[in-house]
């Protein structure tokens, strides 16, 4: 009786997780859909889902129809799902792998070598005759490379001996942000220009982002799915520590270094396009792990569609909020009185930071 | 690559010539040490003395600083690391499970080593999973988070994940550390129950002496990284050896219960007078 008892909870077990895992990513993936549509339908000219699905397949109703779905809405809502799904997956990655609940790209500095690298860009060419803005594709490949060199100097300035230890890779991480993002308020005080731009690199903004951008971070995104399939597995193993890992027969260190690689390019190609976005790549595999566990193989996935669609409301509110209300303010910059988005997560982001440190506590 | 058959020539697992330890702190010089195929092996020591180290070094998550440790008759460090693990499986010290990760998920990284990288990523409930699930009664609980178990019930979802490496050898680095005394005896009875009835060699670090004399048929006995008595618990349970090794005065009797040497500790010897001795 006992063993047919144990069998059967343990059917049931495996099905309640399965079936648990499975309805958690169908509504996720249905609320991302719906959001979507709804990003597309709301603007200074609202539009109901007929007009959209008609613009969309290209026989809308007025020409301006289609410049307003396809040219503006559509790309800046795909870009927010897209960026939003690789800053949260690289959150995932890097919790898991340096085992600690605080890890994400802007923890351990990327987000702010890739916001140094395009600002650097942007200021050093001010004034010139190549001078760029932030619609030139030239600046997120410099932002990307930033990222990038910001990853590898992490790691290189953690490795001694026989590898780089979790631990001291995020603390080094810390000091490294810190330092990156001196530089770049440095930068920004000595150009005195451009500040407008710059500041939304560094908040994070989806605004002026259209397919050109679009084309800069899908093969990004796609050069990274490679990388996060053969990290997954990898990941799951190391997160049990590096003496488990041992023993499974993984080679720990270059494990590390392979899964942290996945995760670099993953950030620095999201920050490349959409700026240094706060809080996302921390709260994202946080929500994702309460609805579908730490197992990686269910955890990218469910961070990359929490991620998604945190970034796509949170751009929805910051295109749909305005502070022309508040006479006071009096605000007028040249991308008129747009709250950034990044904005929006980090108001969102820091509570939940709070609620987190008080609820481990 | 064949299977060998196990011979006394070709022991399970052993040392020859191993200096150990980490640059600048060796813990243990030019130590031979030979583990037979089917035997149940318990190192003990004060602390300090290397017995960990001796065994991270066996399953070569430490490098020797010179020395070869050999698996099968075969130098490991010559292996892929990835056939060393379809063979010898460890349980260390310390462990920490992810949030949120279930029993079920942790026991299945064990197969890691058999399937490789890509084809873990389908679901692992293979025969393997199972068995080592069953063997630690762990399958009410095969659904729940590793972090809400009680400590026993963690140290048997641990020792699943080991067992699901489905291994000949099985290295265990004081396995019953943070456990009470019920769940002591339960888990090295189940070590004893693996190697009577699978075949399982055996290579255990156990602080608790009495355990060592209970539950292993050999013991070796280390102080600075030193072997200082190896042989049958009763050989090497010895009111001299808990001297010099351990520095307390000690009765050694029979366990009335299993016949096997049990020792009772009086006092501690002041430093120096051993030496003297």
């Amino acid at each position: 009786m006992t063993a047919t008892a144990a069998g059967l909870a343990r059917r049931e077990g495996v099905a309640r997780s399965t079936l648990r895992y499975r309805l958690a990513v169908a509504v996720l993936a249905a609320v991302l859909v719906a959001l979507m549509l709804l990003y597309v339908m709301l603007g200074p000219v609202l539009f109901s889902p007929d007009l959209v699905l008609k613009a969309l397949a290209g026989r809308p109703e007025e020409p301006l129809h289609r410049i307003a779905v396809r040219e503006v809405r559509l790309p800046r809502a795909l870009m927010a799902a897209v960026a939003g799904a690789m800053l949260s997956s690289s959150g995932a990655l890097l919790q898991s792998v340096l085992r600690n609940p605080l890890a994400a790209p802007a923890t351990v500095g990327i987000t702010q070598g890739a916001v140094l690298g395009a600002v650097l860009a942007l200021v050093l060419t001010f004034g010139s005759e190549g001078a760029l803005d932030d619609l030139n594709t030239l600046v997120p490949l410099a932002a990307m490379a930033g990222g990038l060199a910001a990853g590898g100097l992490v790691y290189g300035l953690s490795y001694r001996r026989a590898g780089a230890d979790p631990l001291r890779l995020i603390l080094t991480g810390v000091v490294v942000a810190a330092a990156l993002s001196a530089a770049t308020s440095f930068l920004v005080l000595v150009s005195g220009s451009h500040t407008d731009s710059i500041i939304r690199w560094l908040v994070g903004s989806l605004s002026t982002r259209t397919w050109e951008h679009l084309r800069f971070l899908v093969p990004v995104a796609v050069l990274a799915v490679p990388l996060v399939v053969a990290a997954v597995p990898v990941g799951n193993v190391l997160q049990l520590g590096d003496a488990t890992a041992g023993s499974l027969g993984l080679r720990a260190e270059l494990a590390r270094a392979g899964v942290l690689a996945a995760a670099v390019v993953l950030a620095a190609g999201a920050v490349s396009v959409v700026g240094g976005i706060a809080f996302l790549g921390m709260m994202g595999p946080h929500l994702a792990r309460t609805l579908v566990g730490s197992d990686l193989r269910r955890l990218v996935v469910g961070s990359a569609l929490v991620g998604a669609i945190i970034l796509v409301a949170a751009d929805l509110m910051a295109r749909t909020f305005s502070l022309d209300w508040i006479p006071l303010l009096n605000v007028e910059t040249e991308s008129g009185s747009r709250i950034p988005v990044g904005a929006f997560t980090a108001l969102v982001g820091a509570p939940f930071f709070i609620c987190l440190l008080r609820a481990r506590a | 690559m064949t299977d060998r058959e196990p011979t006394i020539d070709h022991p399970s697992v052993g040392v020859a010539r191993v200096t150990a330890g980490y640059r600048g702190h060796e813990v243990s010089r030019r130590l031979s040490l030979s583990i037979e195929q089917g035997s149940r092996t318990a190192l003990v020591g004060p602390n300090g003395s290397g017995k960990s180290t001796i065994l991270k070094t066996l399953a070569r998550l430490i490098k020797p600083l010179s020395g070869a440790v050999y698996l099968n008759g075969r130098d490991i460090s010559g292996l892929p690391t990835r056939e060393v693990a379809r063979r010898m499986a460890i349980l260390p010290q310390v462990h920490e499970a992810p949030p949120e990760l279930t029993v079920l998920e942790l026991v299945s990284q064990g197969r890691f080593p058999h399937v490789g990288a890509l084809k873990m990523l389908r679901h692992q409930d293979d025969e393997a999973v199972r068995e080592a699930i069953r063997l630690t009664r762990l399958e009410h609980l095969m659904d729940r988070s590793v972090d809400t178990l009680s400590g026993g019930e963690q140290q048997r979802a641990w020792m699943a994940l080991a067992l699901a490496q489905k291994t000949d050898l099985l290295l265990l680095d004081e396995p019953t550390t943070f456990l009470d005394v019920g769940h002591q005896l339960d888990l090295l009875g189940l070590v004893s129950r693996l190697n009577r009835e699978h075949g399982v060699t055996v290579v255990m670090v156990l602080h608790d002496l009495n355990h060592a004399a209970r539950f292993a048929d050999r013991m070796i006995a280390i102080l600075d990284g030193e072997v200082v008595a190896d042989g049958t618990p009763a050989e090497v349970l010895t009111p001299g050896l808990l001297r010099e090794c351990f520095g307390v005065e000690a009765s050694v009797m029979e366990d009335p219960w299993t016949g096997a040497p049990m020792c009772i500790p009086h006092t501690t010897i002041p430093s120096g007078d051993v030496e003297s001795e």
